[in-house]
């Protein structure tokens, strides 16, 4: 358990050292949210009905930007090989990625969101269930976000395959949580998809990390 | 059995297994195929709701059907390579990448040709369109990756992953999309029932599937056989093979 707690201690180390990793895609997010915005135009409910789907879409384009550089500098500077010859499993190590991944993308988001949202004129309740959808889907577009970047990490400019890679996978957890938003919107009942959206959490829990570390035993060994 | 499997990873030992396999299987597919397509198209019966536009299923619904396969297949050498480390698992799967890909553009275009004097428009945002155009989505993936890999002189294990991690993902994909809308038919035939159209529309159709998969594995041999004859040709056996022809 200690292997997993310093990797993530190493993690939040590096993301203090190098501010940009995490505060790049917020501010892309913010900007994405915005060009958004300016194309939809500033009727009120217009944005209402719009504005939790581009608040999640940005999220998730977001967090492919920041996938981009996520195992990028320990492949690098060899500290993953490190962990491939230890007896480190490399299981804990890319959960451990993915958790301290999550805290540094999703963690502001969600802090960001309610703010975000008033000034898009969504009422209280909206806000509160556009931050319980991000808080489920988010565990598992990391964890699949993860894959991707394993699968890409000894490419160069590996930004835009990662995309074409995952945006697919994307598509259950986002159905599953828009039609959360809807059936809060109408006042239906939201537990089917709350619950959907915890399955698939639980999946990608299972499976994404194990793939995540037979890519980077691949790619160390090559 | 195991050294049956073994002797059929070899890349030498497959290449002069499947020497006439192209050949074969093309010739055949081409028959059912010629024979599939005279009888859908000029002497089936037009339905009696969509009129001659229904003949567009003998090209389409078999399409629709080796394309989820030939992911299928492509899966299982995937799985093969990861597991027994066999190359020519690789290979097979790489080979068969592309084709799953232009089928399911095949479907996905005779779809819209057919949608427009049935349903009225070209695409909708339907489960079944929207699920092909997902699995479209992760043969392009697939295909990127490995060119981005091959070009780094890596194989292709990452690519075997994807592959596998697709497998599990598609019917969670096809499920989800589903439960989202649908406005597509039923499947038009399934293994289990009697298919609920007269046996002068389902013949011809059963015709086309079969002529289907046997293109796509003359295809997929020949592929595979190139991409075998291309890795080795500095071996003393492919040279001599070369010397022959």
């Amino acid at each position: 358990m200690t292997f997993f707690y310093r990797t993530i201690a190493r993690e939040f180390l590096n993301y203090r050292r190098k501010p940009g990793l995490f505060l790049n895609p917020l501010i892309f997010f913010g900007l994405v949210v915005f060009l958004f915005v300016v194309g939809l135009g500033p009727d009120e409910a217009k944005l209402n009905q719009a504005a939790s789907i581009f608040i999640l879409v940005a999220s998730l384009l977001s967090v492919l930007m920041s996938a981009e550089s996520a195992f990028d500098q320990d492949y690098e500077e060899g500290s993953l090989e490190l962990v491939v010859v230890s007896s480190n499993s490399l299981l804990i190590y890319s959960l451990a990625k993915s958790l301290a991944h999550w805290v540094v993308t999703f963690l502001p988001l969600i802090l960001l969101v309610p703010f975000i949202g008033i000034g898009l004129f969504l009422d209280v309740e909206q806000i509160w269930v556009l931050c319980l959808g991000i808080l489920l889907v988010s565990p598992t577009i990391i964890l699949l976000a993860s894959v991707g970047a394993a699968m890409t990490i000894s490419l160069p400019r590996n930004g835009v395959l990662i995309g074409l890679l995952v945006l697919p996978f994307y598509v259950p957890p986002l159905i599953f949580v828009t039609g959360l938003f809807e059936a809060a919107l109408l006042k239906q009942n939201v537990f089917p998809y709350v619950y959907w959206l915890i399955g698939l959490l639980f999946l990608a829990l299972g499976l994404a990390p194990s793939a995540t570390s037979a890519c980077l035993r691949i790619a160390a060994e090559d | 059995m195991l050294g049956w499997f073994h002797r059929l990873g070899s890349p030498k030992t497959f290449f002069g297994m499947s020497q006439s396999w192209p050949k074969t299987f093309g010739l055949l597919s081409l028959v059912l195929l010629a024979l599939g397509t005279v009888w859908g198209l000029l002497f089936a019966p037009p339905d009696y709701q969509q009129g001659h536009s229904v003949r567009i299923m003998y090209v389409h619904v078999p399409a629709a059907a080796v394309a989820q396969s030939c992911y299928l297949i492509m899966a299982i050498s995937s799985a093969v390579f990861l597991i027994w480390n066999i190359k020519l698992a690789d290979w097979a799967a790489k080979s068969m990448a592309p084709i799953g890909a232009s089928l399911a553009f095949l479907v996905l275009i005779t779809g819209a040709i057919w949608g427009k004097p049935t349903w009225g428009t070209w695409w909708v945002w339907d489960a079944r369109l929207t699920s092909t155009l997902v699995l479209l989505l992760l043969y392009l993936g697939i295909i990127a990756l490995r060119n981005a890999l091959e070009e780094k002189g890596n194989d292709g294990r990452p690519c075997a992953v994807l592959a596998l991690v697709g497998l599990v993902n598609l019917p969670i994909i096809k499920y989800s999309v589903d439960w989202w809308f649908t406005l597509h038919q039923p499947a038009s035939f399934t293994l289990t029932e009697k298919p609920k159209m007269p046996p002068e529309m389902w013949i011809p159709l059963l015709l086309m599937a079969a002529g289907y998969y046997l293109f796509v594995f003359s295809v997929w041999t020949s592929r595979i056989r190139n991409e075998i004859i291309s890795r080795e040709r500095k071996t003393a056996w492919a040279k001599a093979w070369a010397g022959s022809q």
